[in-house]
């Protein structure tokens, strides 16, 4: 695994960072979030592939905990991006806490296959909170180069992502 | 929008750093201690292997930081036992527990071992509070937990020590991995 790219959101209230240009040399992609939002109580954190927010492009299941039971859903060709990954905290919410996820786009320079993202994240802030295990499908084959990542209510400032390489033999 | 410069291979160096390993040889071993852990990572990434000594099928396992014991931590986590799905919470007005998982005891069938991952993302950073992620799985043929929780620990000091317990002491051959998770620059 190697070190790609580091961003630390220094603009409160981003709605969007892109990572762009992606390096196509690796076999699959991992994303480290430190992830807050910036107003709300709770916001969703989503990533699209590519730019593009196609809806009929992705498709998606999640598996999710909030503390007092356990749900699992998905959206069918409804989400404009391949993952609402989780719902980011706010400052409103708990000034200190951020949600850890880490994201894993395997075979991301493919251009015979659908990407397949997964990812698990949460957060909690005593007495609150949720877990999530999180499938999302993109339908093109086109290889990943870019990433949009968004969220609903934009980034808290302090917001940090970090992509990494991994290799295969 | 934030390009990403081209790498040049021969710069390219690992993000996952080996810190320390330990593994029980002996009975007895109640706690296993990672301190003076470099603050100079970006990430911390735990493997753990483990198995407790202790009578039951199963027994959870705890972890603290910084040798702080079960103040400030409070958990949500997500489980299934092969036949429902379970989500539940700890708070920090009566946490029994730093982070926990249901790992394997000593009456489980002979040689399962509990497999898990702790992330502790940002670790070093000393303006907020800190968010674990644990990933576990145990399967005992016929019952099992398979499990994902995140902790926060509310604390804005730099983790500089893990402690790690699984009941009265550890199983032989439990083992425990801790890397280092270089980002760019690092």
């Amino acid at each position: 695994m190697f070190p790609i790219a580091t961003y630390t959101n220094n603009t409160a209230g981003a709605n969007y960072i892109n990572l762009t240009s992606i390096p196509q040399g690796f076999t699959h992609l991992q994303l480290r979030c430190w992830v807050k939002a910036y107003t709300n109580t709770v916001a969703s954190f989503y990533i699209y592939f590519n730019g593009d927010s196609t809806g009929s492009n992705s498709s998606s299941h999640y598996l999710y905990g909030n503390g007092s039971s356990a749900t699992s859903g998905g959206y069918t060709n409804s989400g404009a991006a391949i993952g609402y990954v989780i719902a980011a905290p706010a400052p409103g919410t708990a000034a200190n806490v951020y949600a850890s996820v880490i994201c894993d786009i395997l075979d991301y320079t493919n251009t015979n296959k659908g990407k397949t993202l997964k990812s698990i994240g949460g957060w909690d802030n005593n007495g609150s909170g949720a877990v999530e295990l999180f499938s999302g499908a993109y339908l093109p084959t086109t290889a990943i180069s870019s990433l949009t990542l968004g969220c609903d209510s934009g980034f808290a400032a302090g917001t940090r992502f970090d992509l990494y390489g991994i290799t295969t033999a | 929008m934030l390009p990403i410069a081209p790498i040049a291979s021969g710069s390219m160096h690992g993000a996952i750093v080996p810190i320390a390993f330990q593994s029980i040889t002996t009975t007895g071993v109640y706690q296993v201690t990672f301190s003076n852990i470099p603050q100079k990572y970006q990430d911390l990434f735990l493997v753990g292997y483990t198995r407790s000594a202790s009578s039951g099928t199963t027994y959870p396992s705890a972890i603290y930081l910084n040798n702080t014991g079960v103040t400030g931590w409070s958990i949500t986590g997500i489980s299934g036992n092969g036949s429902s799905a379970f989500s539940g919470r700890n708070t920090q007005s009566g946490p029994t527990y730093g982070t926990i998982f249901t790992g394997a005891g000593a009456s489980a069938t002979s040689g399962i071992f509990t497999a898990y991952e702790l992330h502790l993302l940002n670790y070093a950073n000393t303006s907020t509070y800190k968010t674990s992620m644990l990933r576990a799985a145990t399967d005992l043929n016929g019952s099992g937990l398979t499990e994902f929780d995140v902790g926060l620990w509310s604390n804005t000091s730099g983790i500089n020590e893990i402690d790690i317990q699984h009941g009265t002491s550890f199983a032989i051959g439990s083992q425990f991995a801790l890397y280092g998770i270089r980002t760019v620059g690092q």
